[in-house]
């Protein structure tokens, strides 16, 4: 597992296109387009604004699955961010 | 001494209702504005945004030197690496360079160097660059796509170079449509009012000797780049420039695929969009586009229009 703890930032250029119910991510240094939504849109914004504690128990609160299932989802999504070079710590 | 070969001149024109103002252009420089930039059959409402360009025989002692990682921006297959400090950018080329400062209501050029030479096209390029995003600092969207309009309503023709942008839009023409653009519009979002950038649908011959009939006797003339241009006053002799956005079109093109029309989802619009109007070189604007998208996507109909080998269900 790679991850720190958080919060985290976004990549510095990275535009974040906003629907109603869904983010889509371009990064313009690789032209690639990325989306996120449910889960995945709750954890991005968890993760800049907390550490992974604290988006794990907000997952606990949006979705019935326990603390510590919630937080090995957290950091593995994290991880996968950080890989893609879309977060930074 | 480079810049100063040929006698300059000083250009006030309008450019999409935006007064510009340039002095010291250099003729080539001078005839390239007048070309690209310059048309007085556009009907836009005057507006309080001004672009000014000043051409210098040298590069302004006030202007910055490279530092730090350049943002690279791709034009016409071309890579320019611009340089930035809060709202100002520059490049340097070998033939000279460019200096631009983007205001709240008005954007500076300072343009240095060569402009008749043979290896001026990456000035002239940026100078494309820095004239774009002074437009896009006033509030307007620049799209790379095709449009045509019926009954005052414009509908816009987007998708990769090759899809079939502008035989669209002649095949919307034959059908009783104006042509609006076939290569690039500007839109402003707050209005939806578009404006076609270009003044006539170019193809290439091969391309154009696909369409029998009508289209083969009307009068193509011959372009620098060995297309064939039909001119929008073939159409009409004073042909609209502009009207209100109602639709927009993705183009998708397989020959196996029935012509018709499908849902374009939200997500797939953003990306058309983003790869449509591209990545400009401020943050302010990136963050403005990025607003725009979703409120467009939100105010006109999109939809996907597959193009097969049967006649397009217009």
């Amino acid at each position: 597992m790679l991850s720190a703890d958080g919060p985290f930032a976004p990549k510095g250029d990275l535009i974040e296109t906003r629907l109603a119910d869904e983010m889509i991510l371009l990064d313009p240094t690789t032209a690639q387009m990325f989306s996120l939504a449910g889960t995945g849109l709750l954890l991005w914004e968890a993760l800049q604004s907390g550490t992974i504690a604290d988006a794990a128990v907000q997952l606990t609160v949006q979705y019935d699955v326990p603390l510590d299932v919630a937080t090995n989802d957290v950091h593995a999504f994290a991880d996968r961010l950080l890989d893609a070079g879309l977060l930074h710590r | 001494m480079p810049g100063c070969s040929t006698a300059s001149t000083a250009l006030d024109f309008s450019i999409l209702g935006r007064p510009f103002h340039a002095t010291g252009a250099p003729r080539a420089l001078g005839e390239w504005l007048r070309a690209h930039w310059d048309f007085p059959e556009h009907v836009i409402a005057p507006q309080g945004y001004t672009i000014t360009l000043r051409v210098n025989d040298a590069r302004p002692s006030t202007v910055g030197r490279a530092t730090g990682t350049p943002v690279a921006v791709t034009v016409h297959g071309a890579t320019l690496p611009w340089f930035s400090s809060g709202t100002a950018w520059w490049l340097d080329t070998p033939d000279g360079g460019l200096y631009l400062t983007l205001d709240p209501s008005s954007s500076h050029i300072d343009a240095w160097g060569a402009w008749d030479g043979d290896g001026t096209a990456a000035l002239f390029l940026a100078l494309y660059v820095a004239l774009s995003e002074s437009l896009r600092a006033s509030g307007l969207l620049p799209l790379h796509t095709a449009a045509a309009a019926r009954d005052g309503a414009v509908t816009l023709f987007m998708g990769p170079s090759g899809t079939g942008k502008s035989t669209t839009v002649l095949r919307a023409a034959l059908q009783g449509w104006t042509p609006l653009a076939e290569d690039m519009v500007w839109l402003d979002p707050e209005t939806l009012w578009v404006t076609g950038w270009d003044r006539g649908v170019r193809l290439r011959p091969d391309t154009r000797d696909r369409f029998a009939g009508p289209l083969a006797t009307l009068p193509w003339r011959s372009d620098a780049d060995g297309k064939l241009v039909l001119d929008y006053h073939t159409f009409a002799a004073a042909p609209p420039r502009s009207s209100t956005l109602s639709r927009i079109i993705v183009l998708a093109r397989d020959d196996r695929h029935a012509p018709g029309w499908e849902p374009m989802p939200p997500r797939e619009m953003v990306r058309a969009l983003w790869e449509a109007t591209g990545v400009p070189l401020h943050t302010n604007a990136r963050a403005w586009i990025a607003r725009v998208i979703p409120d467009l996507i939100s105010r006109v109909e999109c939809r996907r229009l597959w193009i097969g080998n049967a006649p397009l269900p217009l």
